[in-house]
C-alpha cells in the first residue's frame, strides 16, 4: 500500500485503460431476452391503463347518480302556467307543518320597484324642451301615466316570475299581501278558477285578513 | 422523443406509455448487460440478472421525484446482484482465471491470457479485480455514473474513497495489461 502511494497519481479520465475498455463494449442481450422484457413491459403498461378505467367509471356512475337524484328532489322551474302547483306545494307546506313559518318574522325582501325601461328618445325630449310652456305642463302628466303604466307592468312581471318557482310558495305563504297580489295577477291574466280556489286557500289560513274590493266578488 | 429525460420517459411508462419504455430500455440495454456481465460469473447469471432488474423496473414502476434514473436503475442491478452472491455464496472470480494470480500485480499474466486479445485479457482481468474496485470502475464506465452518486449508491459516504478505489483499480489493470498499452 505504501509502495502505491509514493507512485505517481493515476489519472481518472483519458485513462488508456479507459479506452481500452470502451473496445470491449460489443455484447448485447440476446433478441429473445429483449423481447420477453418488451413484452413483459407492454403486458403491465396495459394492465396500468386498465386499473384507471374502473375507478374512473365509478366516479363517473356516482356523479350522474347524484346529479340526477339532486334534478329529481329539487326541480329547477315549474312551467309558467302551472299555478296550481304553487297550491299544491303550498298545501304540500301546510301538511309538512311548515304553517308555524309565517307567524314568526320571515325577513323578506322588499318588492324592488324596476326603472321604467321605457325612455323618451333624446330628440323628442329637446323637443319637449322646445316646445311652448302649456304644451310642457300636457306632456308631464302623460309622462307620468307611462312611467305609472311601465311599473305596474314590471311589478306584474315580478309576480308571474315569483310564481314560476316552487320555492316562491313559502314566501307567499308568509306574506298575506303578496299572497293576494300573486292571485290578482292569476284572475286578470285569465286564470279566474285557479285564482278563485287560491283565494279560498287564502281564506282558510287569514280568515281575519280585510280583501281587497276586487277580489270580494271571486270569494266563494 | 430522443431528447426527452429518462425520468420523464420513465414517468410516461408509469402512466401507460409503451414506446417510453422501449425507449428507455434502448438507452439502457447494453450498459446494463455490460454491467451485470463483466460482474457476474457466467452470463447465464448476468442474463437472469438483467431480466430481474428490468422485471423489478417494470413491476415496481413508480414516478420518483428526484434523484436520476440513471442511478436507479444500477442501484437495483447492483441490489439484485449482491443478493444473488450472498444466496448463492458464488464468488466474484473468473471462470477460468484464478484470481489470487492476476490479482497480484508483481507477476504477469499467466500463459493462458497470452493467446488472448487485449479486450478479452482487460475482460478478464477485470472480473479478477477486488471486487469493490471492479464495481467502482464498472459503475464509472458502464453506467457512466459520477463519483458522488457512485458514493451513494456503494454507501461508503465519500467521493474520495470512490477516488481511490477507481485509481487503484486502474493501476492495477495498467500493470496487468501493460503489453497491450
Amino acid at each position: 500500500m505504501s509502495d502505491q502511494r509514493k507512485q505517481p497519481e493515476t489519472p481518472l479520465d483519458d485513462h488508456p485503460i479507459q479506452a481500452l475498455y470502451q473496445t470491449t463494449r460489443q455484447e448485447l442481450p440476446s433478441a429473445e431476452l429483449d423481447r420477453q422484457i418488451l413484452a413483459l413491459a407492454s403486458r403491465e403498461a396495459s394492465r396500468r391503463r386498465r386499473r384507471w378505467l374502473f375507478p374512473l367509471s365509478s366516479a363517473a356512475v356516482i356523479l350522474l347518480g347524484v346529479t340526477l337524484t339532486l334534478q329529481l328532489v329539487a326541480p329547477p322551474e315549474l312551467a309558467p302556467e302551472s299555478e296550481e302547483l304553487l297550491l299544491e306545494a303550498q298545501d304540500s307546506n301546510q301538511r309538512a307543518g311548515t304553517s308555524e313559518i309565517p307567524h314568526k318574522s320571515i325577513s323578506m325582501p322588499a318588492p324592488t320597484v324596476a326603472k321604467p325601461s321605457m325612455e323618451f328618445p333624446q330628440d323628442s325630449s329637446a323637443k319637449i324642451r322646445q316646445a311652448p310652456a302649456g304644451f310642457a305642463r300636457d306632456a308631464e302628466p302623460q309622462n307620468r301615466q307611462i312611467q305609472q303604466t311601465d311599473r305596474q307592468e314590471v311589478r306584474r312581471k315580478e309576480l308571474l316570475q315569483l310564481g314560476r318557482h316552487k320555492k316562491d310558495a313559502r314566501k307567499i305563504d308568509s306574506d298575506p299581501q303578496l299572497w293576494l297580489e300573486v292571485i290578482g295577477q292569476q284572475i286578470e291574466s285569465g286564470r279566474v278558477e285557479a285564482g278563485q280556489r287560491a283565494l279560498a286557500e287564502f281564506r282558510k289560513r287569514y280568515p281575519d285578513y280585510p280583501l281587497p274590493e276586487h277580489l270580494l266578488q271571486y270569494v266563494e | 422523443m430522443n431528447e426527452i429525460s429518462d425520468e420523464e420517459l420513465y414517468r410516461r411508462y408509469c402512466r401507460g406509455d409503451t414506446q417510453a419504455f422501449e425507449l428507455v430500455y434502448e438507452r439502457y440495454r447494453q450498459s446494463l448487460y455490460l454491467f451485470l456481465l463483466r460482474s457476474c460469473n457466467t452470463r447465464a447469471d448476468a442474463e437472469e440478472l438483467y431480466q430481474e432488474v428490468w422485471s423489478r423496473i417494470i413491476t415496481t414502476a413508480k414516478p420518483f421525484k428526484q434523484g436520476s434514473f440513471k442511478a436507479y436503475i444500477f442501484q437495483i442491478a447492483r441490489n439484485l446482484k449482491i443478493n444473488r452472491f450472498r444466496r448463492e455464496h458464488l464468488r466474484i472470480v473468473a471462470d477460468e482465471v484464478d484470481m489470487t494470480t492476476v490479482q497480484d500485480p508483481g507477476k504477469t499474466p499467466d500463459g493462458l491470457l497470452h493467446d488472448l486479445d487485449c479486450s478479452e485479457m482487460l475482460k478478464r482481468h477485470l472480473v479478477s479485480l477486488p471486487h469493490e474496485q471492479s464495481e467502482v470502475f464498472l459503475l464509472k464506465e458502464e453506467a457512466g455514473l459520477t463519483l458522488e452518486q457512485i458514493a451513494t449508491m456503494i454507501s461508503v459516504g465519500s467521493r474520495e474513497t470512490v477516488k481511490s478505489r477507481l485509481r487503484y483499480a486502474l493501476r492495477q489493470l495498467r500493470k496487468l495489461m501493460e503489453e497491450c498499452l
